[in-house]
């Protein structure tokens, strides 16, 4: 069959953090990711190393010059903790800080406003108003104390969408999590979404079959947007959509080979809202799909492995990938 | 919001038949039928009055030229009755033969390949490839009371009509037709010539829960066709897909309401996959047919009365309308 075509310009790279311990994992994961987003055009706006934070508003010093910058952990808000600001190319400031229970749990948050202003104190987790937190309480790495992860990250050569998920021992685990915009729906009268941008976090047990369009629940299968509905700017709580078919998508029930096309189905996805005040649709994704064949954790699909299964169910999240074999433990 | 646009010339008239007798109302609704498609460019083929049939395969005339040819029913295939086959702009053969149980019934079918006289000319004609829309099931509600209204829908390109039924200010029977749809891609060894197909819905099957978007089931829901496949033909049965979740369409992810960010109820389209074994995959897309988000009381029109709501109830089957108020009673 004929497959779908990359809407992006993906950088996608795997970064091994060999294991230390979960502080280091996380640091490892974290710089990778940071140097991977300024090299494809995030602008740095500010970061604490855990110690010294940005000295003022102007100060856009990198303070995460290594993994070890991304080591310090804060329970609280109102701790010094490492984290970085960075800045897309829709003027969307995205922080990620090292703030969580336990060494395997960070923040990730952002402001479609790009409204982030420093703490007092200027290692404290910085604060917007219109902040929308991808993800806070669960594990972004695995909490088991041995082995390597396997950093996958994408970034979009544009500067506007970016995606990070980890493998250990053979399979992706944890959640994966991003911020990107989509290709906007159209909307009513007095209804804007500008930038059309999403935050997302999906838990393994959610990247297939019918959880990922199942409906949002905080930190495990979350998107959230902010459109602006009648001068008022919304908190979309949104969930994903698919070519449904009996409850569910063609590519959950006809699933494997479909004779028609010689190959398993492939689906876009949407994203859709039913927040009171913001009900409808939202938007298409870019390099988002349901697909119906059968699949491991990291297969590849495709004869030149430009997509990659994102979970071992029969009907998984497919995503772009890089044309290697993906390195998976 | 912006409603979707109308592909078709469709020439969408109601024939109100006079309470008589339920055979006099078959008659009636079949003989306005046969008259809508020969006024678009349906060719008549053949036809039994039930008391003379065709003298040969050649002989075109239409005995049907009344309402009363067409009161003769029986309940097997051998046995005199009326019947009537009519070839569409694709060159697909339609046969609508007053065959059943009881009054209320007749039997609806088609062959793309042709269809063969019995010896007995009033008796049915066979075609090895034919597929049989209903055949046992009410076509114009079972109750001997109430005049019926005749809703027929037939494209200017004869390549498509519709029937639905109304009786007492309801939708009662079934809904039927046979029409083209726009094909997906397919695999090389994959054919679908002409690219149509039937169906037949009771009434609360013309609904996103209840039928459309569910596996086909005979004489109850469902859409059929004639596909080739490795050379072998199928005969595919399909089901309705369009945008949703887990838990079905986008209409019942918003629960009926309004879709705030578009303003309005939704309206989506809808594609055909078919899960027939050795012929599963995505079939192609209808035309002119959507799925609604609003609830909808009997005979609802929208938008100045250009699309008309072909169910009681939530999600309905949206169709194309004339423009004018539906005489539903």
């Amino acid at each position: 069959m004929t497959y779908p075509v990359h809407s992006r310009t993906w950088d996608i790279s795997t970064t091994r953090s060999l294991y230390v311990s979960l502080l280091a994992t996380m640091g490892d994961g974290m710089y990778a990711l940071l140097t991977k987003l300024l090299a494809q055009g995030y602008v740095l706006k500010w970061t604490s190393n855990g110690t010294t934070g940005p000295s003022g508003a102007g100060d856009t010093t990198n303070r995460i010059t290594s993994a070890a910058n991304f080591q310090t952990r804060a329970a609280a808000a109102a701790a010094a903790q490492s984290y970085f600001v960075v800045t897309d190319a829709n003027n969307v400031q995205v922080l990620v800080t090292y703030q969580g229970a336990t060494d395997d749990i960070a923040r990730v948050s952002f402001s479609p406003t790009a409204a982030f202003a420093l703490a007092g104190t200027t290692t404290h987790q910085p604060t917007a108003t219109d902040e929308r937190v991808v993800v806070s309480t669960v594990t972004l790495i695995v909490a088991t104390t041995s082995a390597d992860r396997l950093f996958h990250i994408w970034v979009s050569s544009d500067a506007k969408a970016f995606r990070v998920a980890v493998a250990r021992l053979g399979v992706f685990d944890a959640v994966v999590w991003g911020v990107e915009d989509c290709t906007p729906a159209a909307f009513g009268a007095g209804v804007t979404f500008s930038p059309p941008v999403y935050g997302f976090v999906v838990s393994q047990a959610n990247l297939h079959g019918n959880n990922v369009l199942s409906t949002y629940a905080a930190n495990t299968r979350a998107v959230q947007a902010t459109p602006t509905v009648a001068s008022v700017a919304q908190t979309s709580l949104c969930s994903f959509s698919s070519a449904a078919y009996l409850s569910g998508t063609p590519a959950i029930n006809i699933t494997g080979v479909a004779q028609l096309q010689n190959d398993a189905l492939i689906y876009p996805m949407g994203l859709i809202s039913n927040t009171a005040g913001s009900r409808g649709k939202l938007g298409n994704l870019k390099d988002w799909w349901t697909f119906g064949g059968p699949s491991a954790y990291g297969e590849t699909v495709g004869f030149t492995n430009q997509f990659i299964t994102m979970n071992n169910s029969a009907a998984a999240t497919l995503w772009p990938w890089n044309g290697t074999r993906p390195v998976m433990t | 919001m912006a409603y979707p646009t109308i592909t078709r010339t469709w020439h969408i008239s109601t024939t109100r038949s006079t309470y008589a007798s339920l055979a006099a109302t078959v008659g009636d609704g079949i003989y306005a039928l046969k008259e809508a498609l020969l006024l678009r460019g349906y060719t008549m083929w053949a036809s039994s009055d039930g008391t003379t049939g065709p003298t040969d395969a050649n002989d075109r005339t239409d005995r049907i030229a009344a309402s009363t040819n067409f009161r003769t029913r029986a309940t097997v295939a051998a046995a005199a009755q009326s019947w009537v086959m009519v070839k569409d702009g694709n060159g697909i053969y339609i046969l609508i033969t007053y065959q059943g149980a009881t009054d209320n019934v007749f039997r609806v079918s088609y062959s793309v390949l042709g269809y063969t006289l019995a010896a007995t000319k009033t008796h049915q004609p066979t075609a090895t490839d034919e597929r049989v829309l209903c055949s046992t099931v009410d076509m114009v509600s079972a109750t001997t009371s109430g005049d019926r209204l005749f809703h027929i829908w037939v494209s200017s390109d004869a390549k498509a009509f519709r029937v639905a039924v109304a009786h007492a200010s309801a939708w009662v029977g079934g809904m039927w037709g046979i029409e083209e749809i726009v094909p997906d891609t397919f695999a090389a060894a994959v054919t679908f010539t002409p690219t149509s197909v039937g169906y037949y819905f009771v009434v609360v099957g013309m609904g996103a829960a209840s039928g459309i978007l569910n596996n086909y089931s005979a004489n109850a829901a469902g859409f059929l066709g004639n596909m080739i496949v490795g050379g072998v033909t199928y005969a595919i049965t399909c089901g309705g897909v369009t945008e949703g979740y887990a838990g079905g369409s986008l209409q019942a992810f918003l629960s009926d309401s309004i879709a705030t960010l578009q303003g309005d109820y939704l309206i989506t389209p809808i594609d055909l996959v078919s899960n027939a074994v050795g012929a599963k995959g995505r079939v192609g897309s209808l035309v002119d047919w959507w799925i609604g988000g609003r609830s909808a009381g009997s005979g609802d029109v929208l938008d100045s009365a250009n699309y008309i709501a072909m169910l009681v109830g939530a999600n309905p089957t949206i169709w194309p309308w004339n423009g004018s108020t539906p005489t539903m009673a």
